[in-house]
């Protein structure tokens, strides 16, 4: 089951709110989220800059990165 | 690592008091640093026969210090009759970039006025870009020095500095010294998640 790791700080907002959209189970604690899937977690992106785009998994991930393109982040 | 240290002796530091890199443009730095930046000069020193008791031949130089905020400097050292060595000023690629000296501003119309000012001045640069938690403007002066003024875009939080913390842990522990088993970022991603794992979702 993939996991990723989100910190809570309002450059992330919209990638943590991309994976709460998509029902993604979700636990917080002490300003990180824990988002955890029993499917691929796939995140479509959407007006943001490089820096945001290519450095929300800073928290951390569980799991095989299979694409982090300049449009699709996948893993499984 | 073994210190005699405790923590309540450990010196601390309060800044930058300066950095400093040769020139073989004094004219033009000083015209640079001074006219267009707008930083105040704060001291300047010559020296001759310097180094020649000792068997080592120094150039005469001069070192000449501008004041770029918060008690910080930035200082060039004018090594008089010296050919000019581009491998030490004309840093290209992302490796050349990756070595610069960035300032602060406190507002996102202080750094406005800056890109003003230099487009008026005719110094290239670019657009402000816009990183995490920063937004910069990059220059190159003179000398061929990279250089970048940000502005702060919120707050660093609490969150932020255990976060750091935890992300160089994970970085020492997957890449050590020149990553000799040729580890990945996403690698890197993983050890940092089983860090932040164990910290604060498998304590409770």
């Amino acid at each position: 089951m993939p996991k990723l790791y989100i910190l809570d700080v309002p450059e992330f907002a919209a990638i943590a709110k991309s994976l709460a959209d998509q029902n993604i189970s979700c636990v917080k604690r002490a300003g990180y989220f824990c988002f955890v899937s029993d499917q691929p977690i796939k995140i479509i992106r959407h007006n943001m800059i490089d820096a945001t785009w290519f450095g929300f998994p800073i928290a951390g991930i569980e799991g095989n990165l299979v694409e982090h393109s300049d449009k699709v982040f996948r893993l499984e | 690592m073994n210190f005699t240290m405790s923590p309540s002796e450990m010196p601390s530091l309060t800044g930058v008091h300066h950095t400093a890199f040769p020139t073989w443009r004094p004219k033009d730095t000083v015209e640079f640093y001074r006219d267009i930046m707008g930083l105040r000069i704060r001291h300047a020193i010559s020296a001759t026969g310097w180094g020649r008791s000792g068997g080592q031949p120094h150039p005469d130089f001069l070192h000449f210090f501008f004041e770029a905020g918060d008690a910080s400097a930035i200082a060039f050292f004018y090594y008089v009759g010296t050919e000019r060595r581009k491998e030490f000023t004309m840093l290209k690629g992302y490796l050349g970039l990756a070595r610069h000296t960035a300032w602060n501003v406190e507002t996102p119309q202080e750094l406005e006025k800056f890109e003003k000012r230099f487009r008026e001045a005719g110094v290239k640069v670019t657009e402000v870009v816009s990183h995490e938690t920063l937004d910069s403007l990059y220059f190159v002066d003179p000398n061929g020095y990279n250089l970048e003024i940000a502005c702060q875009t919120r707050p660093i939080e609490p969150v932020d500095i255990v976060d750091a913390n935890l992300t160089l842990d994970a970085m020492i522990e997957t890449f050590g010294n020149d990553n000799p088993q040729h580890k990945t970022m996403a690698d890197m991603w993983r050890r940092k998640g089983e860090l932040v794992q164990e910290r604060f979702f498998d304590t409770v």
